[in-house]
């Protein structure tokens, strides 16, 4: 079968633009060198929170105002990001997985209890208002290294009524430290009832809501987690551990899932070259020369996070596959580390507003498109914005690229 | 016994204090931060062979031999033996060279000369462009081993150490010090009463002067490094030339160290390493090390070297490098001395020198037995990237590893709590290496807060951990190329976005940092 579009990367950009060009009539295939930077996310969906601005049930589209105007939301279109956040959490696969929409940001808890607003919410992510005036159990897994049961405590001992820390053995006395390996063992585990009831013996009697690491289940974590509800008669929820954390894990398994029953994905390509003629992409090339055809291209390789994005001693930063304009804030001349850091984050390709690439010449190449991290003039850290800008940029390209397949 | 005062805890101030607590006085030593925050860790980690300087100061080049030997014999545990070498370069003039031969001769110095194609048979990284290879006794010495162990001994010998004071007065009366006051980071002052005072706080030392309305002449001079990732080179490499910038190599723990820069400043807080010093080193890197620019750089980090300026001086001259006791009597008091200029390598004559002069003054007449008594009866210290997994295994700890880069278990860190004068991550980060790897403290960076929260601390363990990230960050954020900008931002990544930490939360002048 012919390859419509290509796809570079296996990001949440990469899949949704699989996703949603898909739904519009075209087949893709994605080739990706190896993991995502998803996997360092707490797995639940941020569109932007300025960290000045930070405040509990703004709605994050309200603060698009604050934003520049080459800022790729700006680019993109509120009423396009609008609707495609609407699109993703409409998507069908999230009732299976049970996500959770929010109008505007609630907080949930990152691994060292801080705040993190945010308007998706994996299933029974913690969420930091239903733990007001409750009495808490927190239950830590021995061996485990990395929950951190005692600064989640601590940052919610203001607004509980009660905090106590449980210690228990892990399933099948296994002695894992890795959060991997401890939700893999969730999943194995013949009996979770037995595992909860000799838990439940332990648990405060009046606490209401039971605190677990993120770690419950990879695949059957809804089960698992049903489970400990049932048999515990308390209110249970996940806590993020340090990344990789589960929740993002299981997004990106669902997500992968999701897309391998339609599309072709090829992990460990690493694609090196483009043949480009009349400002037009004709093929790829991976690293032993192989050919790859289609319509279009997307690059969705995860910037200078993920190496999609070169940056080099002299402080040039270079994209080598087409080589586009880089918007290049010299990180390497400030003065101030968090100057730098900023401008650094900020780097990336620049794009006209259908996010095809400028080359210098300032020509453009019709039939390649950038999305997440590649974009230039945004900021993860200081806005939140990470899936927010991986979905809108996803979503409005695939869209894109069924406008221009309509022109040919 | 008279009670001294020594201020500053880097290798001479711990030096000083050793020396005087064996033989016999009462030591008092007060240092502002943790031992050896200051040059003494900022510095190329080189116990040296004194090869570098034997054209330019033959006297200096062979005290520095001499102390090698001293010191390698009694504090064996902090020093490894790795040998070094000078190489000169087939476009370099021969005159350095011949030079160079005779002046180790006259130093005393052992020098052999190899066929360049011995060296490059293990040193794979090198250029070929070698002309002339010269093997000499460098070592590498862990300042922070050499520190804790002094340390440890003046303790054991009835000396005290006050840690993280600032001495911010020095009192006198009838031309005599009587006492200091010394302040802590809450405020709080206390007197301490003395008999005698020895300043050996290096590059601070013209401001502990001004205390007492007095000047040192000191020229301070700023010198950056670049850390790599690995051990590039076995042994150390210098340039065989006068020394200037970009001469040396040497491996350190797990890295490589290049440099250094010099640079004249005002300020010996300074230790911000500037864009261009990072362009200069990779070019001076590049002559030895053609395929630099492609190795992972860490970070870089800068220090600033006390070297006196002798009255009258030639500016034409290399400053000299061996250190000056200046004593105080000339402007009026009686019972200070100063100790500055010479290298981590001399700490212990400098030591010596001081603490006969001060005997002198105070009619003490006490023989220096620095030399002779043996600190550590440790092993000798052979870097094997090994031997932590061995001790990994044999205590069946694995689920404890706290920090994977350098191997640091949870016992390792509960053990060093247990010192009272811990006060925030750095001083951990000092004594266990947690956070000096390739992630540079993303990863343990927060396990380490869970260890710690609720336990005798009563800091902020949020501002901590943002701390101890803006600290490593301020010295990778200026090799921000190749893979260290993907790491810079998976540490940014887990940081500020997955933490929800605010960097532009942090107040402290960030050129001031000191850790
Ligand atoms: C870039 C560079 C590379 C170098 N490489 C080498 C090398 O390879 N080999 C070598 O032998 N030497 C090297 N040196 C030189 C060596 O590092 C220094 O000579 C040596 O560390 C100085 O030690 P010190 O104890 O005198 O000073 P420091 O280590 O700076 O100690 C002084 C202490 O005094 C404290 N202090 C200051 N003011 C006060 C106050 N008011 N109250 C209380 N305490 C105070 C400071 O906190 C500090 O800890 C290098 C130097 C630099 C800059």
């Amino acid at each position: 079968m012919k390859t419509d579009v290509i796809i570079i990367g296996a990001e949440l950009d990469a899949f949704v633009t699989s996703i949603r060009l898909n739904e519009l009539g075209f087949n893709t295939r994605i080739f990706s060198s190896g993991k995502g930077s998803l996997l360092y996310s707490l797995g639940n969906i941020k569109i932007l929170n300025l960290v000045e601005t930070i405040n509990e049930k703004n709605s994050p589209f309200s603060l698009f105002d604050n934003l520049k105007l080459n800022h790729p939301y700006n680019i993109i279109g509120k009423e396009n990001v609008k609707k495609s956040i609407d699109w993703f959490f409409s998507l069908n696969f999230f009732n299976r997985i049970k996500i959770n929409q929010y109008s505007y940001n609630i907080n949930t808890l990152s691994p060292i209890g801080r705040k993190i607003p945010c308007i998706g919410l994996y299933y029974k992510q913690i969420c930091f208002n239903d733990l007001k005036n409750q009495e808490i159990s927190i239950v830590e897994f021995e061996n485990h290294k990395d929950f951190h049961s005692e600064l989640i405590a601590k940052s919610i001992k203001k607004i509980a009524k009660s905090i106590e820390i449980i210690k228990i053995q892990q399933p099948d006395d296994s002695k894992n430290s890795d959060s991997s390996s401890l939700a893999i063992s969730f999943d194995n585990l013949a009996s979770s009832e037995n595992y909860f009831n000799s838990l439940k013996k332990r648990l405060n009697k009046n606490s209401s809501i039971v605190i677990f690491p993120a770690v419950l289940g990879l695949n059957k974590y809804i089960k698992v987690i049903q489970t400990a509800e049932k048999i515990l008669n308390k209110k249970c929820v996940e806590a993020p551990t340090l990344p990789p954390s589960i929740p993002a894990i299981r997004l990106n398994l669902d997500l992968e899932k999701e897309v391998m029953e339609h599309n072709n994905l090829h992990k460990g390509s690493v694609i090196s070259k483009a043949k480009i003629e009349n400002n037009k992409c004709l093929y790829l090339m991976d690293n032993f020369e192989r050919i790859f055809n289609a319509d279009a291209f997307v690059m969705s390789n995860g910037g200078v996070l993920m190496g999609g994005i070169k940056v080099y001693s002299n402080g040039d930063i270079r994209e080598n596959i087409f080589n586009p304009k880089i918007q290049n804030n010299n990180h390497l001349l400030k003065d101030k580390s968090s100057e730098s850091l900023n401008a650094l984050q900020t780097s990336g390709v620049l794009t006209n507003n259908k996010l095809n690439p400028f080359l210098d010449d300032d020509s453009i190449i019709n039939n390649v498109f950038y999305t997440g991290r590649n974009l230039a003039n945004w900021n993860p850290s200081t806005e939140f914005s990470g899936e927010g800008i991986s979905i809108a940029s996803g979503w409005y390209t695939a869209n894109n690229i069924a406008e221009y397949m309509e022109s040919l | 016994m008279p009670r001294i005062v020594v201020i500053g805890g880097g290798a001479t101030g711990c030096g000083v204090a050793r020396d005087l607590s064996l033989r016999g006085y009462k030591v008092i030593l007060i240092e502002f931060g943790d031992l050896g925050s200051g040059t003494s860790s900022r510095f190329h980690g080189m116990l040296q062979s004194g090869a570098r300087y034997v054209v330019s100061d033959t006297n200096y080049a062979a005290e520095c031999y001499r102390e090698r030997e001293i010191i390698s014999r009694i504090i064996p545990e902090a020093v490894e033996l790795i040998g070094g070498v000078f190489v000169s370069l087939k476009n370099e003039e021969e005159n350095y060279s011949q030079q160079f031969v005779k002046c180790c001769d006259k130093a005393k110095i052992p020098c052999e000369e190899i066929a360049s194609k011995d060296l490059l048979k293990n040193e794979k990284e090198l250029t070929s462009d070698i002309s002339r290879v010269f093997k000499v006794p460098d070592a590498i010495i862990n300042p922070w081993k050499l520190v804790n162990a002094l340390a440890e001994e003046i303790t054991k010998l009835g000396g005290e150490i006050i840690l993280n004071h600032q001495v911010v007065s020095i009192k006198h009366k009838d031309n005599f010090v009587n006492s200091v006051e010394i302040i802590n980071k809450n405020g709080i002052k206390k007197n301490i009463l003395c008999d005698g005072v020895i300043n050996a706080s290096g590059a601070w030392s013209g401001k502990i002067a001004n205390l007492f309305d007095q000047d040192v002449s000191l020229e301070l001079t700023k010198g950056s490094i670049m850390v790599f990732s690995h051990r590039i080179v076995s042994l150390a490499v210098n340039r065989c030339r006068m020394p200037s910038s970009n001469d040396i190599m040497c491996p350190s723990g797990t890295v490589s160290l290049w440099g250094t820069t010099s640079q004249v400043v005002d300020n010996p807080n300074t230790t911000k390493v500037n864009p261009d010093e990072i362009q200069k080193l990779l070019k001076g890197a590049e002559e030895l090390f053609p395929k630099i620019r492609d190795y992972r750089s860490f970070r870089a980090w800068a220090g600033v070297r006390p070297i006196v300026k002798p009255k009258n001086f030639n500016k034409d001259l290399p400053l000299p490098r061996s250190h000056s006791v200046i004593d105080h009597q000339k402007e009026g008091l009686n019972n200070i001395l100063t100790v500055c200029g010479g290298s981590l390598t001399t700490h212990r004559s400098m030591a010596e020198d001081v603490v006969n002069q001060i005997g002198t003054k105070l009619g003490i007449n006490k023989q220096c037995e620095t030399s002779e008594v043996v600190i550590s009866d440790s092993v000798k210290s052979n870097w094997n990237s090994t031997s932590y997994f061995k001790k990994i295994e044999k205590e069946k700890n694995y689920n404890d590893l706290i920090c994977e880069c350098e191997l640091i278990t949870k016992k390792d860190i509960e053990d060093v709590m247990k010192n009272e004068e811990i006060i925030d991550f750095h001083n951990i980060r000092r004594r266990v290496r947690v956070g000096f790897g390739p992630c540079q403290g993303t990863f343990c960076n927060s396990r380490l807060a869970n260890l710690l929260v609720g336990k005798k601390y009563d800091f902020d363990i949020e501002e901590s951990i943002l701390n101890f990230w803006a600290e490593r960050l301020k010295g990778s954020i200026s090799t921000a190329y190749g893979d260290q900008a993907k790491q810079i931002l998976l540490s940014d990544y887990i940081f500020q976005e997955n933490f929800g930490l605010n960097l532009n939360s942090i107040s402290t002048n960030e050129d001031e940092v000191r850790s």
